[in-house]
């Protein structure tokens, strides 16, 4: 599971709960999106190139 | 190398407008960004933060976005809301162009106002798009404030089910469940009280927020909606102490079921005072921050 979001805390529980390997976004990035990831996310595909 | 070293991403929503600048330095990459809570008239504040992500984009050659779920809020005519907004945003950030849609297409300036239904709601499918891209076989699961996005990858594709709201939510991958801004009474029909369970009044008396900084998992710093009775999210905490929020007729209730209260001896001296003059309930305190 890859959590990310003001209550990404909530997320970390039900994995934890049920077994799941859970892993923050901002490390899979290696980057603090904190609560702004869909912004990120849309600036970073422009940056890579994602284009119209 | 990439086409630029810098890109603005704005997610656009009822709630909250949030922009972030994401920058390729050395081989790394940081984000900047911050969520601005909307006003009621739609503009988002405070203006200093938003503003300052749009001067950092500003010689920035590529600029994206999506409107969130919420943006429709407050316009009579979603659509026409949609178009005003985008071309606002354009209008405001130099070079900005591309806009994300659903489907996970990206369309240019030009068309950016031709489908615009089809741009709204979006955000979750930038998430997900650039998880795929680190990891192939993922959940993502993103709890906001106000919902929670539940979206699986595959392959590095992005295998929801659904792409609109209304098909994400029959799909059990969107949830109108947030850390912040969700009434209490939308998550537990009772609360245990005094050895039995209370059934909770469907009121906005409180808020998943007041409910997660009471047990700690978040600040104050993080309570940034307004709250229910419009008092201080830092008093939010002891709203519940004296006075439980969220139970319609609490006064009486207290008087028929606390032992201390029961007998029907009347109001005298030490007896029937203000339960807001009383102490806390530690069960109630419990979590409550200094």
């Amino acid at each position: 599971m890859i959590a990310t979001g003001l209550g990404s805390f909530l997320a970390r529980r039900a994995a934890d709960r049920i077994g799941m390997p859970v892993e923050d976004l901002a490390d899979v990035l290696e980057a603090d999106v904190g609560t702004v990831a869909p912004a990120a996310a849309v600036a970073w595909l422009a940056l890579d190139g994602v284009r119209p | 190398m990439t086409h630029a070293d810098r890109a603005l991403g704005w997610d656009v929503g009822g709630a909250y407008v949030k922009a972030a600048v994401v920058e390729a330095t050395a081989g790394t990459r940081r984000v900047h960004g911050e969520p601005a809570l909307r006003d009621l008239a739609g503009q988002a504040r405070p203006a200093g933060r938003a503003a300052r992500a749009r001067r950092r984009a500003a010689a920035s050659r590529h600029g994206g976005g999506d409107d969130d779920r919420g943006a429709v809020r407050r316009v009579p005519d979603q659509a026409r809301g949609r178009q005003l907004r985008a071309r606002r945003r354009a209008g405001r950030v130099a070079g900005a162009g591309a806009r994300l849609h659903h489907a996970g297409r990206v369309r240019g300036a030009g068309r950016r106002a031709r489908p615009p239904l089809d741009a709204a709601a979006s955000n979750w499918m930038a998430t997900a798009q650039l998880v795929g891209r680190f990891v192939p076989e993922a959940l993502l699961v993103d709890i906001g404030s106000t919902t929670t996005d539940i979206i699986p990858v595959t392959g590095g594709r992005v295998t929801a089910v659904g792409r609109t709201d209304p098909e994400r939510l029959v799909a059990g991958e969107l949830l109108y469940t947030g850390a912040l801004r969700t009434n209490v009474a939308a998550i537990v029909r009772r609360v245990p009280l005094w050895g039995g369970e209370c059934p909770v009044a469907s009121e906005l008396f409180a808020i998943s927020g007041d409910v997660h900084v009471l047990l700690g998992s978040l600040g104050t710093d993080d309570y940034t909606c307004p709250t229910p009775d419009g008092r201080p999210s830092h008093d939010g905490v002891c709203r519940g102490a004296p006075r439980p929020r969220g139970l319609r007729g609490w006064r009486h209730a207290r008087r028929r079921r606390h032992p201390r209260h029961r007998g029907g001896r009347g109001r005298g001296p030490g007896r029937g005072r203000s339960p807001a003059r009383s102490a806390p309930s530690p069960a109630v305190c419990r979590g409550r921050r200094p």
